[in-house]
């Protein structure tokens, strides 16, 4: 299929959204969202899932190809330092010169985003594994069979009553570099859960002359999974242990996010290599392992098996680590001890009115005995034992 | 002589390399910041680019300093400011900006965090808030609003940024409307402390009395 010229789609976007609202059979609830009135008559799981199945994804995305996931760290020309989204290939394509027409493909593409690093809590993190089906040189047509298999996709993995799964449509204006254009969202949401969009991207351009219509489903595989193991399930379902753990300490449910969240975003880092600095990506990792130490510094955590466990995770579906565990381990247990230095130092510094010139980047115990040399013990150990840190 | 007013004329990383160097400086090792990026169209620039080019901008600081930031958004609770070592207020539209930190009150907080000596940086957008008016950008007035005032922190002047040689009859007229314009190139920036102003960078200019006033070193200001 040809790219089309580039052309003003408001209009078209309009009748094109009621039309999808007739062509997938949609009813509107008193609350504005929409949902499936003959939903009974669906098709049901097979068996019960508390993760997508990919081979039930391929069997509904037919035809698609599966590509390699990029690097979660892009280069310092780009506009963000990492990728957010899957639907970012189409721009390394367009970078590299390739072809964008006519593709039809799905990758597992783990994400970062920046701006959530200090807005972590229950259901959100900083980086996520996103679900992104990609079908360019598309039609009004193609979003319509697209969102099609999307609704099959959320009903082969788990029952739905009437009002399980709802769908809400949203237009608006988006950027992408210096790329404007408009969008039709249609985001779907099971048991209140919002698990994945239909975005259909009309007239994104390809250069000064030409277009393309793209269809992207993404489809946030955390958030996917929490939806179906139901309300009363942990977001990151696979630290279970480690909440109920925390929850049993007086923990809040948000605070233990936001203690598993930085060391997952940190292993997904560390296994490309990134170092941590005061620099860019390094500078990220580091202000993810402050922001750890900052919650988890009161309470015994087993590191090794938080990163264990998330190093699993991201490489589950497919994505390659550069570093091996052991060294993962070590680099985040390495940076995590420098910023339990620099809280440890911030606090001494704040007690005993001393401008103290002690170096950070060191374990910690060799920064306790030189610290040893200028500060009283007994405000040292006051201060350490309201740590986890064991005297 | 120590600053905790600055305010950076409208550049990129490069461009305001002098007040950016001056005002990271000034901070101590250990600092937390305090970064407003709300001026910013969220459709055009989101809130990922938004902390990212914040990152690279303090990755662009020749010292070794550990410095951290958290970033404030719209839908986040309103933070404490006197929690933080200094606060960064990006650029964007400043009528909008103005709104939503008066609504929030953030602006209240900011004015007294200064007046107790806080350290405060305002890019564009978040330099013209701190003039008398903010009417030298009523292009950015999309939302016809009635109220031109800013925080009047200092004194008689307002402030205008992205200044070009290219513009000064329209300055001319700012001035002969609003009272005193200080016009910031975007490859300059100013620091304030109680009664003295430093340029850093390119030389700005005050368009008064249908004057126009080079400035290239450190003068008191109204």
């Amino acid at each position: 299929m040809e790219s089309v010229p580039r052309k003003n789609n408001t209009q078209e976007n309009k009748s094109s959204y009621e039309s999808i609202v007739l062509a997938l059979g949609l009813e509107r609830s008193k609350d504005g969202n929409f949902t499936i009135p003959d939903i009974d008559n669906m098709e049901k799981p097979t068996k019960l899932c508390d993760d997508l199945e990919y081979e039930l994804l391929m069997e509904k995305f037919e035809g698609f190809n599966c590509v390699d996931s990029e690097p979660v760290t892009r280069p310092l020309s780009d506009t963000t330092l990492f990728t957010t989204s899957g639907v970012q290939r189409i721009e390394t394509m367009l970078n590299n010169t390739e072809n964008i027409l006519d593709k039809e493909m799905v990758v597992f593409q783990p994400v970062l985003r920046s701006q959530f690093i200090d807005g972590v809590k229950e259901g959100y993190s900083s980086s996520f594994l996103n679900l992104s089906i990609i079908k360019t040189s598309s039609e009004i047509r193609d979003v319509v069979s697209m969102s099609k298999k999307m609704i099959s996709l959320i009903a082969c993995h788990t029952e739905l009553g009437r009002n399980d799964l709802t769908i809400n449509f949203e237009e608006n204006n988006a950027f992408w570099g210096e790329n404007k254009f408009r969008n039709i969202v249609i985001s779907f949401s099971v048991r209140g859960v919002e698990v994945g969009e239909c975005v259909y991207i009309s007239d994104f351009p390809i250069n000064e002359q030409r277009s393309v219509n793209i269809i992207d489903i993404g489809i946030g595989l955390e958030r996917f999974s929490w939806a179906l193991r139901g309300n009363s399930s942990f977001y990151f379902g696979k630290h279970s242990e480690l909440y109920l753990d925390l929850i049993e300490q007086k923990y809040d449910i948000d605070k233990v996010a936001k203690i598993i969240d930085p060391l997952r975003s940190m292993t997904l880092l560390a296994m490309e290599n990134v170092e941590p600095s005061n620099k860019n990506h390094g500078y990220r990792l580091r202000q993810l392992s402050k922001r750890f130490i900052q919650h988890s510094h009161t309470t015994k955590i087993n590191i090794e098996n938080l990163i264990k466990t998330s190093y699993e995770e991201w490489s589950k579906w497919g994505h390659k680590s550069i570093c091996n565990i052991e060294s993962v381990i070590n680099l985040i247990k390495q940076e995590n001890d420098r910023n339990f230095n620099r809280l440890i130092l911030n606090l001494l510094q704040e007690e005993s009115g001393l401008n103290l010139y002690i170096n950070i980047n060191q374990d910690t115990q060799s920064f306790l005995e030189q610290i040893n040399f200028s500060v009283d013990k007994s405000i040292i150990n006051n201060i350490l034992s309201n740590t986890n840190y064991e005297i | 002589m120590k600053y905790n007013l600055f305010l950076g004329g409208g550049g990129d990383i490069a461009d305001s390399k002098d007040i950016d160097y001056e005002f990271f400086n000034c901070l101590k090792d250990g600092s937390q910041i305090l970064y407003i990026p709300v001026a910013m169209d969220e459709n055009v620039i989101n809130y990922d680019s938004c902390a990212d080019w914040f990152t690279k901008l303090l990755s662009s600081i020749e010292n070794e300093k550990d410095i951290d930031f958290e970033m404030w958004r719209e839908i986040d609770p309103v933070p404490q400011v006197d929690q933080y070592d200094a606060i960064y207020i990006g650029g964007g539209n400043t009528y909008y900006l103005r709104n939503i930190l008066n609504e929030t009150e953030l602006s209240t907080q900011i004015v007294n965090y200064l007046h107790k000596g806080g350290i405060v940086y305002g890019g564009s957008a978040g330099a013209i808030i701190f003039g008398k008016s903010i009417g030298t950008v009523m292009e950015e007035n999309d939302i016809s609003s009635t109220d031109h005032s800013g925080y009047g922190l200092l004194g008689e002047w307002s402030v205008r940024c992205h200044y070009s040689d290219t513009s000064d009859d329209f300055f001319y007229e700012l001035s002969s409307t609003l009272g005193p314009v200080i016009a910031i190139p975007e490859t300059s920036g100013l620091a304030f402390n109680q009664n003295l102003m430093k340029v850093f960078g390119d030389p700005v200019y005050l368009y008064r009395n249908g004057i126009k006033e080079k400035i290239t070193n450190e003068i008191k200001y109204e």
